[in-house]
């Protein structure tokens, strides 16, 4: 496990790097932990996408779209965690929160759609 | 109708490099053909439209980004289309079927390309007399003329009427018709002054992305391309490259009807002194890419920037737009582009044409959906009449002329 971690750590900064500027290495790196959350999503462990997403969260250095982001997949991930009431709220945290982002339009359609959808 | 809806103007925002290629064989629940009632011809037509219509069909099923299909039941489309598309006559009727049944996806880039089109795709040139029209009035106005094409050479200009093409007159829904290098169209144009002009137009291939540039008063420039190739991208960085001391630049993308995403994203990096984000796409599976400006080689063009914009201009032209827009990096002027933005890929089809398939989604960073909206302009100028046109003013160009010009 730590050593796919590292082994997409390592890819991402070796893209970065291919890239043009400081910028861009520091945006791909801080994106990491996202994109291994986003794994953990996919595999189902919804509880070590958690800590990714909550480490990643706790940089004070995160550009806004990557705090808006981090935010809209922790949502994602307590709906996995199937916390559907904590889910709504973090939505309407990243609306609130984070508006004019493509985070606060996705958290907008997904609370559209857990609206419609029919009572469990 | 050979060439489809907004898709036909959008061009594609194609993000070719991710390929589109197929590992199995396409397969649709489209009925199969009983070839055994049918003539050896028939029979091979139909099978070679079946294989056809399988792979548009099969790659909308594997790769739409709507997971939903708009609401459609997408294997029903394929029963109810299917036998339509078996028994086209020809390759037009074919196509015209496919697009039928993808239009009722009703995205702006969706579409199946029949070859010929598909061919021009591939060249990024076209055949054409070098003549943009523009419905007005209850006209076919000459909106613009390319420079190298031989209607330019023939004395058309914009603000003429064109009436009949090969002796039919123009209707309501004029669309390119089938034309082929070095085939002679006669075209029938009405001038300013009531007369009437009739012209033998040679057709030729011209490049899709018409690339113009000139110096404006006051030391700026002004800078036209019409489509995100390499070439064009490489070709604005030169200029920009070139006039870096220009204290302030108008961009036209008004008849700028998209392309390739890296071309999109490096236009954006021209402008900029570093990396900036500049959209997130998603896919069917609801995976989302961030995407931003590439810099490498950026010409980080500074001076001042104005960027006309029309309801052609459309995809990746509203990536860029946008980018600029929402970065505070340029004013927009002109009107509302097209709303033609989602991320498509091609992939060949069995007959040589192509088909187009939108698999990403695209939202801008402010968290804008453009598709079916188009991106407001902050200053809006009305579309030039016929009359300016003829007279040769470009009100737009006035305006970010006196937008530059103002401290």
């Amino acid at each position: 496990m730590k050593a796919s971690r590292l082994g997409l750590a390592a890819m991402l900064l070796s893209i970065a790097l291919a890239g043009p500027g400081c910028a861009t290495v520091k945006l791909n790196v801080q994106v990491g932990g996202l994109l291994v959350a986003y794994a953990d999503m996919k595999k189902g462990r919804f509880d070590e996408a958690m800590k990714e997403v909550e480490r990643v969260e706790q940089r004070t250095d995160l550009p806004p779209e990557v705090r808006s982001e981090a935010a809209y997949v922790k949502a994602r991930v307590l709906e996995g965690q199937k916390k559907l009431p904590e889910a709504i709220a973090q939505y309407r945290f990243v609306v609130e929160n984070h508006p004019n982002t493509p985070d606060s339009y996705l958290a907008q359609k997904r609370l559209r759609e857990l609206a419609a959808a029919p009572a469990p | 109708m050979n060439f489809p809806r907004r898709a036909a103007l959008a061009l594609a925002w194609v993000l070719a490099l991710f390929g589109g290629g197929c590992t199995a064989v396409p397969v649709s629940p489209a009925p199969r053909v009983d070839v055994t009632a049918l003539s050896k011809t028939d029979a091979e037509r139909a099978q070679a439209n079946l294989r056809v219509f399988d792979t548009v069909w099969d790659t909308v099923h594997r790769k739409y980004y709507d997971p939903t299909f708009n609401g459609l039941d997408w294997a029903e489309t394929a029963r109810t289309y299917g036998p339509r598309a078996t028994s086209a006559p020809d390759s037009h009727a074919l196509y015209d079927t496919l697009n039928e049944m993808l239009g009722k996806l009703a995205d702006s880039h969706t579409a199946a390309l029949e070859p010929r089109d598909a061919n021009e795709e591939r060249t990024g040139q076209r055949a054409v007399v070098g003549l943009r029209l523009r419905r007005a009035d209850g006209h076919w106005i000459v909106d613009d003329v390319d420079p190298g094409g031989t209607a330019a050479r023939a004395g058309v200009r914009p603000g003429w009427i064109a009436v009949r093409r090969d002796g039919v007159e123009l209707g309501e829904r004029y669309s390119r018709p089938n034309q082929l290098p070095g085939q002679v169209v006669r075209w029938e144009f009405l001038t300013p002054d009531g007369r009437t002009v009739v012209l033998d137009l040679k057709v030729q291939p011209l490049p899709i992305a018409r690339l113009e540039t000139h110096d404006l008063p006051g030391g700026l420039v002004y800078i036209r391309f019409d489509g995100f190739t390499l070439t064009a991208t490489r070709w604005l960085s030169q200029q920009l490259e070139q006039h870096h001391a220009a204290p302030g630049v108008v961009l036209d993308l008004r008849h700028n009807s998209g392309g390739l995403i890296f071309s999109a994203l490096s236009a954006v990096g021209e402008f900029f002194p570093q990396a900036v984000p500049v959209i997130v796409t998603l896919d069917q599976k609801g995976d989302r890419t961030r995407w931003a400006s590439f810099q490498l080689g950026s010409a980080h063009y500074a001076g001042r920037l104005v960027v006309l914009t029309s309801g052609q201009t459309a995809s990746a032209a509203e990536i860029l737009s946008a980018a600029l827009q929402e970065n505070g990096r340029a004013k927009i002027v002109g009107r509302r582009t097209a709303g033609a933005l989602l991320a498509a890929v091609q992939a060949s089809l069995p007959d040589k044409g192509l088909v187009q398939v939108s698999e990403y989604d695209v939202i801008t960073m402010r968290g804008k959906r453009l598709e079916g909206v188009g991106l407001e302009p902050d200053l809006t100028v009305p579309v030039r009449t016929a009359d300016q046109l003829r007279a040769d003013e470009d009100p737009e160009l006035a305006a970010a002329l006196t937008l530059l010009s103002s401290p």
